[in-house]
């Protein structure tokens, strides 16, 4: 027992006096050892998932989008809600790794990693959709503008689902960039310790040569910051505009000037809890819980508690609009089509608002945010909320509308559909399994940088500063400027 | 190639790496680059190395994004392809931002990462010399180079005072800063050349010899699953197809009349017939063409039995001499039907009572509400007299 003053202000990022090489060594772990049997056993029921992924893209493209229950009027289902979903999951990702760099946020150095893989296997997966919705998707070059014969014809620039394209593509190009500058010094700490001249030689090439000289560091540390700088806006850009894809329409539903803040924030929201399912697990398979510790969640349920209220703010705000604009359009899609519980969709809209903006709050709670069993389950019911989200604003906005005659009757998802969905969680969790395999899933650089200041030594510091008296601490200060 | 010596010393802390660094700085050393596992903050001032430019090049790695998409969308959407969108102007800026946006992160991005690799000189298949190889683990390697002049062995001690825990003296040849491939030449050539071969192989028509092959992967939809024009729902939804062809429940075709949406009692029943009383005409009044249309449609399908007079005496009943048993109501004159409501009757009329059948067949939904109209106006000539100027 010790009885010795802990720090009610800051914990330490990393746990326990640890040595540089430690660090390397805790870290490394996963790679320089065989996998263990729930490493194959969860590569291969997502490798499994993700061919059945393919076989539904494959009769999606030979017997061409028919496959899907889409009709007449939810000409938009399940592929763009995933589609939305998926960008959305992507955006924690840069935000940790960009956002909180900016900020200074010492924390991110823990899950920033493994947020970024996530980021490029979630962006991945959401590319599919849309190209694959083309139907002749060996058409999909003719949304490049590539200088051409056909005409001339190009892609038309004032359209939003142009600017998805720029905007998806970008962000996928520059977060690869970033992770895998980032990668470059850890793979090389792989390649330098490699016992075989197989991995010695992957590595090798994986680590472009790197040797950790002076020089490099610096340049390396100013490409960083920009692609941070870069990717701020960026993030915030991609969510806006996959928002203008329905807010520059006239659906009533869609129709309305908060989408991209709302879309914004709801992307973060979603991104957070899968950020914290992924390293939930990760801690806990890997034993890593002293470098991605009980702090690390507890910020990062902060987040989700914010975010998840600016969300709800909108949903509240939508549905005041409906009433309060005295449109009868948008007064039956937000009254009627959503909020009414008994309407055909009724249960998404609650569905959404239970997980989204109601079960978020115990967050407020500090002994909830610290709690890993309820944080894993409010992080899996937030994308699932999350979903949800997507599918209300999508399906129950086009399902009744301006031509009653046309109105659909209840879409539901055709196998085939569901199957795209699945498959892209195949495709996601394999690609994070390997990656989790092969690459350092902590920045091991970072988490070095940080030690000094930040471990356990930190604590020390700051625990003497805080038991010493006021006047001397005053002196001190006032000394030191 | 010339062959120089350096003298190699490492460390475990920062905190004896930056004195050290002074010391040799002072003594008149060269420092050939300290290695570090992680960014060590001051490390570069401290080594005299000045502030790298790179995010100059950023900026202007951004500026010729900007310009490239501006330029570009410029040109394509005013000169090459000025196309009508909506009527909105071809000059449509804000419409470009987002793009030239995103223009700009993604030259800027790749530019300054490309740069990043050959100013450093790094990438793929590179590999540079290693003085330690825990220098990307837990060592801080100082690397000294060393002139005709150098004592290596005095240099190793005093290294080892300022608390170095490992040297070494080790000779490289020059002009390894550049790296240099870490395969053998030759392999990477051979293994260019066999991929190009392949695919150019592959990519050869065999001439029509392929053509016969009667297996088809991806067919661009050669195989329809359309739905054809007036194919059976049943049918359609036989092969699998969701093909969503009924109107929403409760719509009513462009031109046609409000539907009666009351059902046929079943036998033994009068709640709907009753329920019938509160269903209005649609029809309020009727000129005087429709007068004499409805004249005509009763004439045709009524009269026969109800009578010319609308005394329910028409030639089948004639006093009960006809052949129809029954008699028809006298739909003039007789309180009940006088009182009758107009919603009623055409139940009536529509599914048939008693003995009379229905009508709906025969007679259009607007022409029964017409015909309706037309015996109630006839009622009323006769209960008011005065007001009446149309009777016939
Ligand atoms: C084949 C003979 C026949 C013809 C033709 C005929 N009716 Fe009738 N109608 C009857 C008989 C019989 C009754 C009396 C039924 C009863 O109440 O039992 C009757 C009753 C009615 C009633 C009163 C129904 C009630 O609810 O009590 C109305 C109104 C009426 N007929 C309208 C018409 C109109 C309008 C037409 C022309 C479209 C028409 N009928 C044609 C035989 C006929």
């Amino acid at each position: 027992m010790h009885l010795k003053y802990e720090s009610q202000l800051r914990e330490p990022l990393v746990y326990g006096e640890k040595t540089y090489g430690q660090v390397t060594e805790d870290i490394l772990k996963p790679i320089e050892r065989k996998p263990s049997k729930l490493w194959y056993v969860g590569f291969f029921i997502s490798s499994a998932l993700l061919l059945f992924g393919v076989y539904s893209v494959y009769r999606d493209v030979t017997y061409g989008i028919g496959q899907w229950n889409l009709n007449k009027t939810v000409g938009w289902g399940w592929d763009i809600t995933n589609f939305v979903w998926w960008v959305g999951i992507g955006h924690a990702g840069t935000l940790i790794s960009a956002i909180l760099l900016l900020f200074r946020q010492g924390w991110r150095t823990g899950v920033n990693r493994a947020a970024e893989a996530m980021t490029i296997f979630a962006v991945l997966c959401a590319g599919q959709f849309p190209v694959f919705h083309m139907g002749r998707v060996w058409m999909a070059f003719y949304t490049l503008p590539l200088p051409n014969t056909r005409g001339p014809l190009w892609p038309n620039f004032n359209s939003p689902l142009l600017w998805d394209v720029f905007a998806i593509s970008t962000y996928l190009t520059v977060s690869l960039l970033f992770w895998y500058s980032g990668l470059i010094p850890d793979l090389a700490t792989v390649r330098d310790r490699a016992k075989t001249k197989f991995t010695k030689l992957m590595y090798g090439i994986g680590s472009f040569g790197w040797s950790g000289s002076t020089k490099h560091w610096q340049r390396h540390e100013s490409l960083c910051l920009v692609l941070a700088g870069l990717s701020t806006p960026l993030v915030l850009s991609v969510h806006t505009i996959v928002s203008f894809d329905f807010a520059t329409s006239v659906i009533p539903g869609w129709h309305t000037t908060i989408f991209p803040p709302y879309f914004v924030a709801g992307a973060v929201f979603s991104g957070f809890a899968m950020v914290q399912s992924l390293m939930l697990v990760v801690r806990k398979v890997f034993g890593m819980e002293d470098y991605i510790t009980i702090g690390h969640i507890e910020a990062m349920n902060k987040v989700i508690v914010l975010t998840g209220s600016i969300v709800g703010v909108a949903y509240l705000t939508e549905l005041f609009m409906g009433w309060y604009s005295q449109n009868k359009y948008e007064g039956y899609t937000f009254w009627y089509s959503r909020a009414n519980l008994f309407s055909p969709y009724g249960w998404s809209y609650w569905g959404m608002m239970a997980c989204n903006v109601l079960s978020p709050q115990i967050f407020w709670f500090r002994s909830m945010r610290r709690n890993i069993f309820v944080t894993f389950f409010m992080s899996v019911i937030v994308n699932i909320g999350m979903w949800f989200e997507r599918f209300v604003i999508i399906v129950t906005s086009l399902y009744r509308d301006y031509l009653p005659s046309s109105w659909s009757i209840y879409y539901s998802p055709s196998p085939w559909e569901i199957g795209f969905f699945v498959g892209t969680f195949g495709l996601f969790f394999t690609c994070f399994f390997m990656f989790s395999k092969y690459a350092p899933v902590i920045a091991v650089a970072e988490i070095k940088y940080i030690l000094k200041t930040s471990g356990e030594s930190f604590k020390n510091k700051i625990t003497k500063i805080e038991t010493e008296p006021l006047d001397k601490f005053v002196d001190e200060q006032k000394h030191a400027h | 190639m010339a062959i120089k010596k350096f003298v190699v010393g490492c460390f475990t802390d920062e905190k004896e790496l930056f004195p050290a660094v002074k010391t040799i700085r002072k003594s008149g050393f060269k420092i050939h680059d300290v290695y570090t596992p992680y960014p060590v903050h001051g490390l570069d001032t401290a080594l005299g190395l000045r502030e790298t430019s790179l995010h100059t090049a950023g900026f202007i790695y951004a500026l010729i994004g900007l310009c490239t998409a501006f330029g570009g969308i410029g040109w394509i959407l005013t000169i090459d392809w000025p196309q009508n969108y909506g009527g909105k102007p071809h000059f449509a800026l804000p419409a470009w931002i987002p793009i030239m946006f995103e223009c700009t992160v993604l030259f800027s991005a790749v530019g300054m990462v490309l740069t990043f690799c050959y100013i450093c000189q790094i990438g793929p298949l590179v590999k540079k010399h290693r003085f330690h190889l825990r220098a990307t683990d837990d060592y801080f390697v100082m690397v000294i180079e060393c002139t005709q002049q150098t004592n290596t062995h005095d240099l190793e001690g005093l290294l080892k005072s300022l608390g170095a825990c490992e040297t070494k003296t080790e000779t490289v040849e020059s002009g390894w800063w550049l790296g240099r491939y870490d395969l053998p030449a030759p392999s990477v050539a051979s293994a260019v050349i066999a991929l190009i071969l392949i695919t150019s192989l592959s990519a050869c028509s065999n001439g029509d010899a392929g053509r016969e092959q009667n297996r088809v992967y991806m067919p661009d939809m050669a195989y329809s699953r359309a739905v054809e024009t007036y194919d059976d729902k049943e049918h359609i939804t036989n092969k699998g197809i969701f093909y969503n062809a009924e109107p929403a429940k409760g719509s009513i075709a462009r031109g046609s009349d409000i539907p009666f949406l009351i059902a046929k009692d079943t036998p033994g029943s009068t709640l709907n017939y009753l329920a019938a009383q509160k269903i209005i005409n649609p029809i309020t009044s009727l000129s005087s063409d429709d007068q004499e249309e409805a004249h005509r449609l009763y004439l045709v399908y009524c009269g026969i039995c109800h009578g010319q007079k609308y005394d329910g005496n028409g030639p089948l009943y004639k006093d009960g001499s006809g052949p129809f048993p029954a008699k028809p109501a006298t739909l003039v004159g007789d309180p009940k039907y006088d009182a009758m409501p107009e919603g009623q009757m055409f139940y009536s009329v529509t599914y048939g009572k008693n003995l009379m059948g229905s009508y709906a067949s025969q007679l259009t939904t607007k022409q029964r509400w017409m015909v309706i109209k037309y015996i109630k106006m006839q009622q009323e000539a006769v209960s008011k007299p005065q007001t009446n100027t149309n009777s016939k």
